[in-house]
C-alpha cells in the first residue's frame, strides 16, 4: 500500500465510521434484535465500529508511520 | 471493624501509593518550564499511551457513563462511539504539533497558535476560553472523586471530604513533580482502573441475571425503549435524533482539541509514539463496555440509586461485594478522575501563565513556573468551591466544557493546513464561536434542530474565519510554509518564530 492509498484507507473508513455512528437509524441499526454475542444489535453495532478502527489504524500506521522521523 | 473503616484504608491506601509515584517521577524532571510543563520532551509509548487514556477517561466514564446507561438507555451510545472518531485526526495533527513545538519551543497550545497568527489577543482569548473549559471539567472530576468516597463509605464521609482528599493529593503530586508527576501517576491510575472496570463489568451481569445476554433479553422485555438509539433525554422522554447526533459530533471535534492534550504532545519523545498512541486508542475504548453493562444492570435491580451518577458504587454496595472489592473499586473511580483532574489542574494553570499573564508581563523562568505553581492552587480551590457548592449533573458540566472546546477546531485546522488564513479571520472566527456556543447554551430552546451549541458555534466559526480571512491580506508564503509543510526534525533550519506572543 502507498502511502496515498493510506490515506485514502484512513479517510474512506472514518467517513462510513461517521455515517454509521452520528446516523445510525440512516443505516438501519437503531434496532435491538437481532442479539449479537448476548448485545442487542445497536450495542454490538457500536462496538464492532470501534473494534474495526484497531486493524484498520494499523494498516495504515505500518506505511505511514514510515516517513518522517516516525 | 466496620465494612466502610476496611473501603476507606483501601481507598487511602492507593492514594498514598498514588502521592509516592507522582513525587519519585517529579524528582526526575529538570526545573525548567519545559520541564514543569512537558516533562523534557521525554515520554515514551507506555507513559503516552496511559496518559492520553488516563487524561481523556475521566470520573464521567465511572460514573457518568454507566448513569447514562441506566437512566437514558442507548442514549449513552454516543460516548462508545465519539472517541475513536474524536482521536483519529490526531494521527496527523498531534504528530505534525509535536514536530513544530520541539522546532519552536512551544509548550502550550495557543502558542503553536499564535506563532501562526501572531496576536495578543489571541493569546489572551485562548487563555481564557482554555480555563473557562477546564473549570468545569474539573468540577466534575471533583464531584466524582466525592460521589464515590460518599457513596462507598455509606455517607460517612461527606461529598467536600472525600473531593477534599483526592484533590489534596493531586495538588502536592503536580506542584511538586508537573507534568512528569502527572505521566507516572497516569501509568499506575490508568491500570488500575482498567482492571477494576473490566473485573466489575463482566462479572455483575453474570451474577444478577446469569449472563449478559440473558440481562438484555429480560430488558427488552421490561423497558425497550432503552435499547435502540437515540435513547432518552434526561427528562425520561424519547431524546431527538439531532441532539444525539450533533452531541457525537460536537465531543468528537472537541476531543482532539483540548489544551491539554497539545500539552501531551509536546512532551512526547517522538512523533512515532504519538501516533502509536492513536493506533492503541481503541482497546482503550473499549474498556466503556463493560461500565456501561454495569449501568443497564442496574435498570431492573430492585433498589435505586439518589441520583443517575451514583449507579455505579450503589450496584457495588447493594450486591453486598466484599470490602476489598469495594475498595479497589474506589480506587479504580478516583484514579479515573485523578489522572484527568491532575492533567487539567496542571494545565489550566500552564496556560493562564503561559498564554494569559507571559506575552503581556516580562517574567523570568523561574517566576514562571512559581506563578503556574500558585495557580494549580488557585484553580483547585475554585473548582472546589464551585464543585461543592454548585452541584450540576455530570454529564451537564462535560457536554458544556466541549462547546467551548470545539472552537479551537477551526483555528487549529486553518494553522496547520490552510495559507490563506489570516489573525484576523482567525480572532474574529472564535470570537463569533463563543459568543454563539454561549448564547444557545444560555437559550437551549432557540436551537435549530436541537443542535449541539458546540456545532452551531463551530458553524459560525468557521464561516467567519473563512470570510474574515478571504476579505483581509494573506500571509507570506514563507511564513505558512512553516505550519502548513513543516520539514522533518533533523534538519535544523527554521529559526524560533515563536516570540512570546509578537505583535
Amino acid at each position: 500500500m502507498s502511502p496515498r492509498g493510506a490515506r485514502l484507507l484512513l479517510a474512506g473508513f472514518f467517513a462510513l465510521y461517521t455515517v454509521a455512528l452520528v446516523l445510525p437509524w440512516v443505516v438501519g441499526a437503531d434496532r435491538i434484535r437481532p442479539f449479537v454475542l448476548g448485545f442487542p444489535f445497536a450495542l454490538f453495532w457500536y462496538a464492532l465500529w470501534v473494534a474495526l478502527a484497531f486493524p484498520v489504524l494499523i494498516a495504515a500506521d505500518r506505511v505511514l508511520g514510515r516517513d518522517g522521523e516516525g | 471493624m466496620e465494612r466502610w473503616h476496611i473501603v476507606t484504608l483501601v481507598a487511602s491506601g492507593y492514594l498514598a501509593l498514588a502521592l509516592t509515584v507522582g513525587l519519585v517521577a517529579g524528582r526526575r524532571a529538570t526545573h525548567s518550564v519545559t520541564g514543569y510543563v512537558a516533562a523534557d520532551r521525554g515520554f515514551g509509548l507506555l507513559a503516552m499511551y496511559f496518559v492520553t487514556g488516563g487524561t481523556i477517561f475521566s470520573a464521567f466514564a465511572f460514573l457518568g457513563g454507566p448513569g447514562w446507561a441506566y437512566s437514558r438507555g442507548a442514549a449513552v451510545f454516543y460516548i462508545l462511539g465519539y472517541g475513536v472518531l474524536g482521536i483519529a485526526p490526531w494521527y496527523f495533527i498531534g504528530p505534525r504539533s509535536a514536530r513544530l513545538g520541539r522546532r519552536h519551543g512551544f509548550v502550550t497550545q495557543a502558542q503553536l497558535l499564535t506563532a501562526r497568527f501572531p496576536s495578543r489577543t489571541l493569546s489572551a482569548l485562548m487563555a481564557l476560553l482554555s480555563v473557562a473549559a477546564f473549570v468545569p471539567y474539573l468540577m466534575l472530576q471533583m464531584s466524582g472523586a466525592g460521589i464515590v468516597f460518599n457513596a462507598v463509605t455509606e455517607g460517612h464521609v461527606p461529598l467536600w471530604a472525600g473531593a477534599a482528599l483526592a484533590y489534596g493529593v493531586v495538588v502536592v503530586y503536580v506542584l511538586v513533580g508537573g507534568a512528569s508527576a502527572v505521566g507516572w501517576t497516569n501509568v499506575f491510575e490508568g491500570l488500575v482502573m482498567m482492571v477494576v472496570a473490566w473485573g466489575l463489568g463482566i462479572w455483575l451481569p453474570y451474577s444478577l441475571y446469569g449472563g449478559v445476554g440473558e440481562m438484555f433479553a429480560q430488558l427488552e422485555a421490561a423497558r425497550p425503549e432503552l435499547l435502540a438509539p437515540p435513547g432518552l433525554d434526561a427528562a425520561g422522554e424519547p431524546w431527538s435524533r439531532g441532539a444525539y447526533a450533533s452531541s457525537l459530533l460536537a465531543s468528537a471535534i472537541g476531543f482532539a482539541m483540548w489544551p491539554h492534550l497539545f500539552m501531551k504532545a509536546f512532551a512526547a519523545r517522538s512523533e512515532k509514539v504519538l501516533r502509536r498512541t492513536v493506533v492503541l486508542f481503541p482497546t482503550f475504548q473499549l474498556f466503556l463496555i463493560p461500565l456501561l453493562l454495569v449501568g443497564f444492570a442496574g435498570v431492573l435491580f430492585p433498589t435505586a440509586p439518589p441520583e443517575a451518577d451514583f449507579i455505579l458504587p450503589h450496584m457495588i454496595l447493594e450486591t453486598g461485594m466484599p470490602a476489598l472489592v469495594v475498595g479497589l473499586f474506589c480506587a479504580g473511580a478516583l484514579a479515573a478522575s485523578m489522572s484527568t483532574g491532575d492533567a487539567l489542574l496542571h494545565g489550566a494553570a500552564s496556560v493562564a501563565i503561559e498564554d494569559g499573564i507571559a506575552p503581556f508581563v516580562r517574567l523570568s523562568e523561574r517566576a514562571r513556573r512559581h506563578l503556574m505553581q500558585l495557580l494549580v492552587l488557585g484553580v483547585g480551590a475554585l473548582a472546589f468551591y464551585l464543585a461543592v457548592v454548585r452541584r450540576q449533573s455530570l454529564v451537564w458540566l462535560l457536554l458544556t466544557a466541549y462547546g467551548v472546546v470545539d472552537q479551537f477546531a477551526p483555528p487549529i485546522y486553518a494553522a496547520l493546513y490552510w495559507r490563506r488564513a489570516t489573525t484576523a479571520g482567525v480572532v474574529s472566527g472564535l470570537a463569533a464561536g463563543i459568543v454563539t456556543d454561549v448564547f444557545f447554551l444560555r437559550y437551549p430552546g432557540l436551537r435549530p434542530w436541537d443542535l449541539h451549541e458546540g456545532i452551531l458555534g463551530i458553524i459560525v466559526n468557521t464561516a467567519v474565519l473563512v470570510v474574515v480571512s478571504l476579505l483581509t491580506r494573506p500571509q507570506s508564503h514563507a511564513h505558512t510554509e512553516v505550519f502548513v509543510n513543516p520539514a522533518p526534525l533533523n534538519e535544523r533550519t527554521a529559526g524560533p518564530v515563536h516570540a512570546g506572543g509578537g505583535a
